[in-house]
């Protein structure tokens, strides 16, 4: 009987790969890290639904000092656990998720992008 | 027993005949009774004799204007497909009869009722804090109350911090030569304070939380709490996002049943085999991380529906995947059922009886193991699963070989489900969006939810104040209700090396259990 469970070893070969030293890839829906579009974010014109949405406060409203300046909005990665709502509720589409996974850094610097 | 009604200020806008302690219930087959809690051991055994009701729930929760605390006690009712509550409110810090001394199963319930609320239940064999609902100190935690051991009988610590992947729990394992005489298991160390925290965030984020009491428990959890969720709301869940949600619940049983016999295999030292179940299981996340693009799944249960429709595409590569993976998980259970070695070491231990099972009221394969023939998908059915009459694994001796052999059967029955909703979801076409609900709850109400996860019966309770919001989210895991079997199976002949095949043979979540 073990015999036959070192024959089905043998059968089944190397299954694990060589990651880090190589790239894999994630499937097309991955909730990965979620990307910011500056350019098509207009949370100054819409009640900011992502911020309402998020369960994590991952995402938050930020004031650059300046009064008559409008508020922009800022995304903390460490703190986003890709549940995908803002994604949804965004009516500009300037927020989408992506397939990059790996997260892990030594140096993540608090309310920027993950880099 | 001190018990408490306080007077209800909004009782003629609503009801004049309902008190505010006791809630409406908007599930369909809950049945709440207001009962005071001095008649509770006599209804208790009155619903088993009569209804073969089981025993689910005993919580406490919410706190009322006035600082009473309503209790409640839930029972099904499998031959009827139902549920029935009692109700009462007691004053703050009172007492009230404990249930234990009738009902072996209340024990673990009081307990956290009486280190929550501070409510004492009289008359209770052994009460002190369960330290599963925080406020209780690490120093409380590690402090053993088994008596001083005498000469040649030592205490074993086990835990909280182990090796492996294994979750945190402390036990002391007192021995005399190679056997167990005695167990004591303190559990707490993961908890989160879900309960809670679920009354200070919208109550459409809730499954979200659900999801993250226990990642192998996420779709059981998330489906039940939306369940729950959908009946407060009156929200209805169209056919196919109820069959896409079934294949989700099925497909984390496989790979929660080929993680089990991976580490069933690791405890027995059956390396090869454990390679190849966490292949299978491997397998599975990633069909899981293509689904929902998540690998535990999480995200994909929505209140009213599901976050994400599958298509054809994806339908044709579930079928082909679950196939596959049920053709493995065939082969290497008859491999596994042959190997003298393992088998060797899993007859005969840790074996519950009927009496404890039942006694216990303990849930899943633990129950079934030992003939206590009991699924929530046949038995109190809901979404896909009503109609559909899943086959039951049942088996005799109660053992770790008796749930190994549940877990196995379960796998692959999981896999024939997936295989049969996914014939249904070809024939459908894809709904044209999906629907876009918003909560709004009825205030005052209770909404039920159940599933039976891998692990057994997971029930969420989610009650209502008077504006709406949640004022109390009540899990009821399925380890929870299981852990007092297992503290009570250790000693029960077994011997120090036993122990990682009994703890691996129940297969429970210490997050589950801790919230």
């Amino acid at each position: 009987m073990q015999l036959s469970w070192l024959l089905r070893g043998i059968r089944t070969g190397v299954l694990t790969t060589r990651y880090p030293s190589t790239k894999e890839s994630m499937p097309d829906r991955w909730r990965g890290v979620v990307e910011l579009d500056p350019e098509r974010c207009r949370v100054e014109a819409s009640a900011a639904p992502c911020v309402a949405s998020c369960p994590s406060a991952a995402l938050r409203l930020e004031g650059s000092g300046v009064a008559t300046e409008p508020e922009r909005l800022v995304f903390d990665p460490l703190a986003c656990v890709a549940c995908g709502r803002c994604v949804e509720v965004c009516p500009a589409g300037a927020l989408r998720m992506t397939a990059r996974f790996e997260l892990a850094r030594l140096d993540h610097p608090r309310g920027s992008a993950v880099g | 027993m001190t018990s408490a009604r306080p007077p209800d200020p909004t009782a003629t806008r609503r009801d004049a005949a309902r008190p505010v302690w006791l809630p409406t219930s908007t599930t369909s087959g809950l049945t709440i009774e207001p009962a005071p809690v001095a008649r509770w051991a006599e209804r208790a055994l009155e619903l088993r004799r009569l209804d073969g009701s089981v025993f689910v729930d005993l919580f406490g929760g919410p706190i009322l204007a006035d600082g009473s605390v309503a209790l409640t006690m839930l029972f099904a009712r499998p031959d009827h497909h139902d549920w029935v509550a009692l109700r009462d409110a007691v004053a703050p810090r009172s007492t009230f009869p404990s249930l234990s001394p009738v009902l072996e199963a209340a024990d673990w319930y009081e307990r956290e009722v009486f280190e929550t609320f501070g409510l004492i239940p009289t008359g209770h064999p052994h009460l002190r804090p369960l330290g599963v609902s925080g406020g209780t100190t690490a120093d409380e935690l590690l402090r053993t109350p088994l008596d001083p051991a005498s000469v040649g009988v030592v205490d074993y610590p086990l835990g909280p911090v182990r090796s492996g992947i294994v979750e945190s729990g402390h036990y002391t394992l007192r021995t005399v030569g190679e056997e167990i005489v005695d167990a004591r298991l303190q559990l707490g160390w993961k908890h989160r304070g879900i309960e809670t925290l679920a009354t200070t965030i919208d109550a459409d984020q809730l499954p979200l939380l659900a999801e993250r009491i226990s990642g192998t428990d996420a779709v059981a959890n998330g489906l039940a709490c939306a369940v729950a969720l959908e009946d407060l709301a009156g929200w209805h869940v169209d056919e196919r996002a109820s069959v896409l949600r079934l294949v989700a619940a099925e497909l984390e049983r496989l790979h929660d049943h080929a993680a089990f016999q991976a580490e069933l295999c690791q405890a027995t030292g059956l390396v090869v085999a454990q390679s190849q179940f966490e292949i299978v299981r491997e397998r599975a996340l990633r069909l899981a991380a293509r689904i929902a693009g998540h690998r535990y799944l999480f995200g994909f249960v929505r209140p009213g529906g599901v976050s994400i429709d599958l298509d054809a595409a994806l339908l044709d590569d579930v079928r082909r995947t679950v196939a596959s993976l049920k053709g493995d998980m065939v082969g290497l259970g008859a491999m596994v059922a042959g190997s003298g070695s393992h088998q060797d070491r899993l007859r005969g231990t840790g074996a519950v009886s009927e009496a404890d099972a039942l006694g216990l009221a303990l849930t899943g394969p633990v129950a079934r193991a030992v003939g206590v023939d009991l699924d929530a998908r046949r038995d109190l059915p809901y979404e896909a699963y009503a109609g559909l009459r899943p086959p039951v694994a049942l088996e005799r001796h109660g053992d770790a070989a008796a749930r190994a052999r549940i877990r196995q059967a379960e796998a692959v029955i999981a896999a024939d489900l997936i295989l049969t909703a996914v014939d249904r979801l070809l024939g459908q076409a894809l709904p044209a969006s999906r629907p876009d609900v918003r909560w709004a709850p009825r205030p005052g109400s209770v909404g039920l939810g159940w599933a039976e996860g891998s692990r057994g019966l997971e029930v969420h309770w989610v009650e209502t104040g008077h504006d709406g919001r949640v004022a109390r989210y009540r899990v009821r895991s399925a380890s929870f209700a299981c852990w007092q079997g297992f503290a009570r199976t250790i000693p029960a002949r077994n011997i120090l090396t036993d122990f990682p095949i009994i703890e691996q043979s129940f297969g429970l979540s210490y997050a589950g259990g801790d919230r």
